[in-house]
């Protein structure tokens, strides 16, 4: 084997993932289970992770979905530290139902505009959607919060917000008698409304969908509002406004590196 | 043939193809392994039932197992379950000293040790532990990212290493193969951490 480990930092056990996954060539492999029979560190690491290794290697497809990667804005830096997707735990705090995961490839809207100083901050990936099966009794508002999800899915944006503009101004009308709407339904089209017009390039109209939304009872809508109405702000160079929706994330498990880091380039 | 200058999955795949002085070293060398790590994990009277139960389910199975899965993070998985499987009897028979009749915590258990890497359960558990390791490390979830699409595609290592770091290159043109596998490893580190956080796999012992 080639001197990987002095041209790097001296350490065999950097290798340690490489062979457990199996990249290393026959002479590599060989030195390094030279190493690993002295090693019991790197014995241990071996042994207690064998069952991921073998799983990764076994389905390798499957998880690089899950690790489906963010390219992002457009400084290499703020990409580094600013992008990343989301997992959604809320749709089963929300529904009484059964879930079919959707998965949603990762496009990224170049996040620049001509004229706005903040805009290159500005990360907008795509809020994953997990499709919820709505209990009966409010048919319409969900039958439209569903086609404009459609459109969102197969990445048709301007078309999904004007479905889920339909759709929120549907459920704003809804008659209490009619029946109460499913929880967290408005929010939910508000948040999807203001993802769509922000992918759509129309971060101005989305403003205040997720104002509104920010301000929802359930806290996971109520944080990814804020998150996408930060970069709404942005988009639309409201540093201060921006600030305003960051700050109460930087306590979020979920948000709270990636607020503290838009938090950190702002004050620069 | 001189043992040591070929690795574990060169012996094994000699001993596959019928050679049994590869399939002689193979053994001896997982048997030395299997010992160490059995040692640091059961009462010494048992270290040996142990490694050899295990080696014997290797022995007996190692042809059938997945291509492209090492032979040494496969039959380590084997010892896993093995060793699991030892504590679980030893509980089972520490609580039926006690005159306890029911061990509920016994009643998912699976005594294969063959029982695959990680069920389902524990599948959907690593997706979200690499979903929020992207979203936590993004970086790492790009190494992972191409790492596993080449693993995907297949081919032999280099070609699986290759086709990874050309892609990383891409963003990160200055990476070495060399440091590309550093990366890969903190980033094992941080996923590692992350797994744990989740409660990762079941610890039997």
């Amino acid at each position: 084997m080639s001197d990987r480990t002095t041209e790097r930092d001296g350490c065999a056990c950097d290798l340690l993932a490489a062979y457990e996954l199996g990249l290393l060539d026959p002479d590599e492999r060989r030195d390094f289970e030279n190493h690993l029979a002295g090693c019991p560190d790197c014995q241990d690491e071996i042994y207690t992770h064998a069952p991921v290794a073998m799983a990764l290697q076994e389905d390798p497809g499957r998880f690089a979905r899950a690790a489906e990667p963010v390219m992002a804005g457009s400084r290499a830096g703020l990409r580094e530290r600013l992008s990343g997707w989301l997992t959604l735990p809320w749709p089963r705090i929300l529904a009484p139902a059964a879930l079919v995961t959707v998965a949603v490839l990762v496009v990224v809207l170049p996040a620049v505009r001509q004229g706005s100083d903040l805009a290159p901050l500005a990360v907008v990936d795509p809020l994953p959607y997990a499709r919820i099966e709505m209990r009966a009794g409010a048919e319409e508002p969900v039958r439209l919060f569903q086609e404009g999800m459609d459109s969102y899915i197969a990445g048709d944006y301007g078309l999904a917000a004007d479905r889920l503009t339909r759709a929120a101004e549907i459920q704003e009308a809804w008659p209490a008698d009619t029946g109460p709407l499913p929880a967290g339904l408005l929010d939910q089209t508000r948040i999807y409304l203001g993802v769509s017009l922000l992918l759509a390039d129309r971060p101005g109209p989305a403003l205040d969908p997720l104002t509104r939304a920010a301000g929802s009872p359930l806290p996971p809508l109520a944080e990814r509002a804020r998150w996408y109405l930060a970069q709404a702000c942005l988009l639309t160079d409201r540093a201060e406004a921006a600030r305003e929706a960051l700050t109460p994330l930087v306590a979020s498990p979920v948000f709270g590196a990636r607020a503290q880091a838009l938090l950190d380039q702002l004050d620069k | 043939m001189n043992a040591d200058a070929l690795s574990l999955d060169e012996l094994c795949a000699r001993s596959q193809r019928g050679d049994p002085e590869a399939e002689s070293a193979l053994f001896d060398s997982l048997r030395v392994r299997f010992l160490a790590l059995a040692k640091r994990r059961v009462q010494p009277d048992h270290i040996e039932d142990v490694v050899q139960d295990a080696l014997k389910i290797v022995f007996d199975r190692y042809r059938e197992r997945k291509q492209g899965v090492g032979i040494l993070v496969w039959s380590l998985t084997v010892l896993r379950n093995v060793i699991g499987n030892y504590y679980q009897n030893r509980r089972r028979e520490r609580d039926r000293m006690e005159f306890v009749e029911e061990y509920p915590r016994d009643a998912g258990f699976t005594s294969d040790p063959l029982a695959g890497a990680l069920d389902e359960e524990g599948r959907s558990a690593l997706e979200d532990a690499i979903a929020e390791l992207s979203c936590r490390f993004p970086r790492c979830g790009r190494i992972f990212h191409h790492l596993l699409k080449s693993l995907e595609r297949g081919g032999s290592p280099n070609q699986v290493s290759g086709r990874a770091l050309a892609a990383f290159c891409e963003e990160h043109p200055d990476v070495t193969r060399g440091g590309f596998y550093t990366a890969l490893h903190r980033c094992r580190a941080n996923l590692r951490a992350i797994w744990d956080q989740h409660g990762g796999e079941p610890n039997h012992e």
